[in-house]
C-alpha cells in the first residue's frame, strides 16, 4: 500500500508542482495544489459524461448512484473497518455499479416508469445504509462517513489523484468509442438499433461508466452534490452550443473554469468544501448561460 | 449500386416474409404473416390501428423476436447477405432543445470518430449529398429541433440514404406533416424508388395516397388479408374486410394535389420536380463553417 502511495507521489508530484507555478493565490501550499488538481480531474470528467446524462434525462439516475455510495461506504467500513480506505472505496464503487446496473436491468423488466424505479432503488439503498450505520458498533462510523458526504477536498492524497487520473483516462476512452452511439441512442433508441447499435449493451456500459465516475468523484466532491457536476455544466453547455461536438467542449470548458474558480473560492474563503464551491461556480455559470440564451433570443 | 438477387428467392422480390408470427405477453400481434415486397418498387403496407404494421417493420429490422422466416433477397446469394435496411420512424421522438445540427445528426449515424473531434470530411460530404438528394441542402446547418415536421422527415430520409440501403422502411412517414410537405416527401420517395436501387415498404393509412403512389399493396390485420397491385387490393370488399367499414373508393384521381395529371397510379416515373437522384455531391467539402 505504501508502495502505491510512493508511486502515486512520484507520478502526481510533477503535476501539482506545475500547478504551483500558476499565478493563483494559495498555490504555494501542497494541499491547495492537490485540491485544485482533484477538481481539475473530476469536474471535466463528470461534465463530459454529463452531456450524455442530460441527453438521456438521467439526472435522477446519477443521483441515485451517488446516494447509494452512502450505503457502500457503510458496508465497506463494516467489512474492512474504518481505517481501510481502499476497501471502503471498493465497496462504494461496487455498490454504486450494482445500483446502476440494477436500475438499467429493472427498466427492461418492469412496467414502472424510470423515475419511479430509480426512486425505489435509491431510497431502498439509502435506507439500508442508514440501518447499517445505526446498527454498527463502530462508533467511528459516522465520522468516517463525513468526508464521503461532503467531500474530502483538501484531504486528498496523491493516491486519490492517481486513481482519479486513471478514471479520467478511462472516461476519455469511453467517450472516444461511445459518444456518437450514445448521442444517437439519446435521440432515438429505435433509430440507433437500426444502425446496428446494441442499445442494451451500451445502455448498461453507460450505467456502469456513470456509476464508476460518480463513485470515483465522491471523495472529492461528496455524495450530496456530486450529481450537480454531471448536470450543471452540461446543462449550461446546451444553452451555449450549436452542435453536438460543441456541446461536449462547452461542458468540459465550463467545468474546468468552475474547477479553478471553485478551488480558489474555497482557498480564499479558507473554509468551504471544494466540491460545494466548484458547484456554486458552475451554477453561477449556468445562470449566465441562461441569460445569454435569453438575450440571443431577444 | 445494383442490387443482386438471391437464388433462393423468387425473382423480383426484395423481401420474402414467410409464416411470421409475433407474440408478446401472450397476445398474438402477428399470426402467420406471409408476404413479399417487390424489388425496386414502392410497396404500401395498410391496415387498421393495432393491425401490427409497425411490429412487422420492427420484425424486419430484427428488433422483435418472432417465428417464421424473413429473407432479404436483394443483398446476397440465397437471401443470405446482410441487408442494409433504412428506417424512417413515424415521428422521431427526441429532445428538441438538444443543440444538434442536421449535419451532426447525419454524421452521428455513420461516422466512427466522435463528433467532438469534428466531422470527417468524407461523411460531411456524403451527408450533404444525401441532403441534396432530398432537396434539403439548405438545412445542413440548422438545429434538428427547429425543423418542421416535413423537414425532419426529409432529413430522416437523407439519413437513411447515407448508406445506400437495399430496403427502406417508412412508418407512416407523413403523419403529422402538412399537405405540401407530404406531397414533397411522397415525390421524393417516388424518385428514390424510380432509381430502382432501393425497395421501399411504406406504412400508410391514407388509402388515396396508396392507390396513387404504390405499385404493390399488402393489407395487414394481424395476418395478411390481401396483397397485390393497388387495383386488386383496394376494392370495396377487401377494404371492408380490412377496416370493418364500407369505404367507397373509386381510384387514385381524387387526391387533392396532383403533379402531372394523367400519370397512371403507381407509375415508376417521377414526374414532379427536378431529379435529384443522381446528382453529384453539392458544395466541395472542407467548407465547414461550424464545429
Amino acid at each position: 500500500m505504501s508502495g502505491f502511495e510512493d508511486l502515486a507521489g512520484q507520478l502526481v508530484g510533477p503535476l501539482t508542482g506545475l500547478l504551483g507555478r500558476l499565478p493563483l493565490p494559495g498555490m504555494e501550499f501542497e494541499h491547495n495544489r492537490t485540491a485544485l488538481l482533484a477538481a481539475l480531474l473530476v469536474a471535466p470528467m463528470c461534465a463530459a459524461l454529463g452531456v450524455e446524462v442530460v441527453t438521456f434525462r438521467m439526472a435522477f439516475f446519477s443521483d441515485a448512484v451517488a446516494h447509494s455510495a452512502y450505503t457502500g461506504v457503510a458496508l465497506g467500513v463494516l467489512a474492512f473497518g474504518s481505517g481501510a480506505a481502499l476497501g471502503v472505496t471498493l465497496a462504494m464503487v461496487a455498490v454504486g455499479v450494482a445500483v446502476g446496473l440494477a436500475v438499467a436491468a429493472l427498466r427492461e423488466h418492469t412496467r414502472q416508469t424510470p423515475d419511479t424505479l430509480i426512486a425505489i432503488v435509491l431510497y431502498g439503498s439509502v435506507a439500508l445504509g442508514l440501518v447499517i450505520v445505526a446498527l454498527s458498533s463502530d462508533k467511528g462510523l459516522s465520522a468516517t462517513m463525513a468526508p464521503y458526504l461532503f467531500g474530502a477536498g483538501l484531504g486528498m492524497t496523491a493516491a486519490d489523484l492517481l486513481v482519479l487520473g486513471a478514471l479520467a483516462a478511462l472516461v476519455g476512452l469511453f467517450q472516444l468509442v461511445g459518444y456518437n452511439r450514445l448521442m444517437l441512442m439519446g435521440l432515438n433508441p429505435v433509430l440507433a438499433r437500426t444502425r446496428g447499435i446494441s442499445t442494451r449493451a451500451w445502455g448498461q456500459a453507460f450505467a456502469a461508466a456513470l456509476a464508476l465516475v460518480v463513485t470515483g468523484s465522491i471523495r472529492t466532491v461528496g455524495v450530496l452534490v456530486v450529481g450537480a457536476l454531471l448536470i450543471v455544466p452540461a446543462a449550461a453547455a446546451r444553452n451555449l452550443a450549436r452542435s453536438a461536438g460543441g456541446m461536449f467542449w462547452w461542458a468540459v470548458l465550463l467545468a474546468t473554469a468552475s474547477a479553478v474558480a471553485g478551488a480558489e473560492l474555497s482557498i480564499l474563503l479558507k473554509n468551504p468544501p471544494v466540491g460545494a464551491s466548484v458547484i456554486l461556480c458552475a451554477t453561477a455559470l449556468y445562470g449566465l448561460s441562461e441569460l445569454y440564451r435569453a438575450l440571443r433570443r431577444g | 449500386m445494383v442490387v443482386s438477387r438471391g437464388a433462393a428467392c423468387t425473382l423480383g422480390h426484395a423481401i420474402e416474409i414467410e409464416g411470421v408470427s409475433v407474440r408478446s405477453d401472450g397476445v398474438t400481434i402477428l399470426e402467420n404473416v406471409s408476404a413479399s415486397v417487390p424489388l425496386g418498387k414502392l410497396c404500401a403496407l395498410i391496415g387498421p390501428n393495432g393491425a401490427g404494421k409497425t411490429t412487422l417493420l420492427m420484425t424486419m429490422l430484427g428488433l422483435v423476436p418472432h417465428s417464421g422466416q424473413i429473407r432479404f433477397c436483394g443483398c446476397g446469394p440465397h437471401g443470405s447477405g446482410v441487408p442494409r435496411i433504412g428506417y424512417v420512424p413515424q415521428r422521431l421522438d427526441f429532445d428538441r432543445s438538444a443543440p444538434i445540427a442536421v449535419l451532426d445528426f447525419l454524421c452521428l449515424a455513420v461516422q466512427r470518430r466522435p463528433l467532438f473531434l469534428g466531422r470527417r470530411r468524407r461523411w460531411a460530404r456524403s451527408s450533404r449529398a444525401a441532403l441534396a438528394r432530398v432537396g434539403s441542402e439548405h438545412l445542413a446547418g440548422r438545429a434538428l429541433g427547429r425543423l418542421s415536421g416535413g423537414e425532419l422527415q426529409r432529413v430522416l430520409l437523407a439519413q437513411v440514404l447515407l448508406d445506400e440501403p437495399h430496403v427502406i422502411l417508412l412508418d407512416e412517414p407523413v403523419s403529422g406533416v402538412d399537405a405540401a410537405g407530404e406531397q414533397l416527401f411522397l415525390d421524393l420517395v417516388r424518385e428514390i424508388t424510380a432509381s430502382g436501387e432501393h425497395s421501399v415498404l411504406m406504412v400508410s393509412h391514407d388509402i388515396s395516397v396508396v392507390a396513387e403512389r404504390a405499385e404493390h399493396v399488402i393489407a395487414l390485420n394481424r395476418t395478411v388479408l390481401a396483397q397485390g397491385p393497388p387495383a386488386e387490393v383496394l376494392t370495396t370488399e377487401s377494404l371492408l374486410r380490412l377496416f370493418g367499414v364500407r369505404l367507397h373508393f373509386t381510384g387514385a384521381r381524387e387526391h387533392a394535389v396532383e403533379c402531372v395529371p394523367g400519370v397512371p397510379a403507381g407509375s415508376a416515373e417521377g414526374p414532379c420536380g427536378p431529379d435529384h437522384g443522381s446528382e453529384p455531391p453539392g458544395p466541395p467539402a472542407g467548407g465547414e463553417p461550424r464545429r
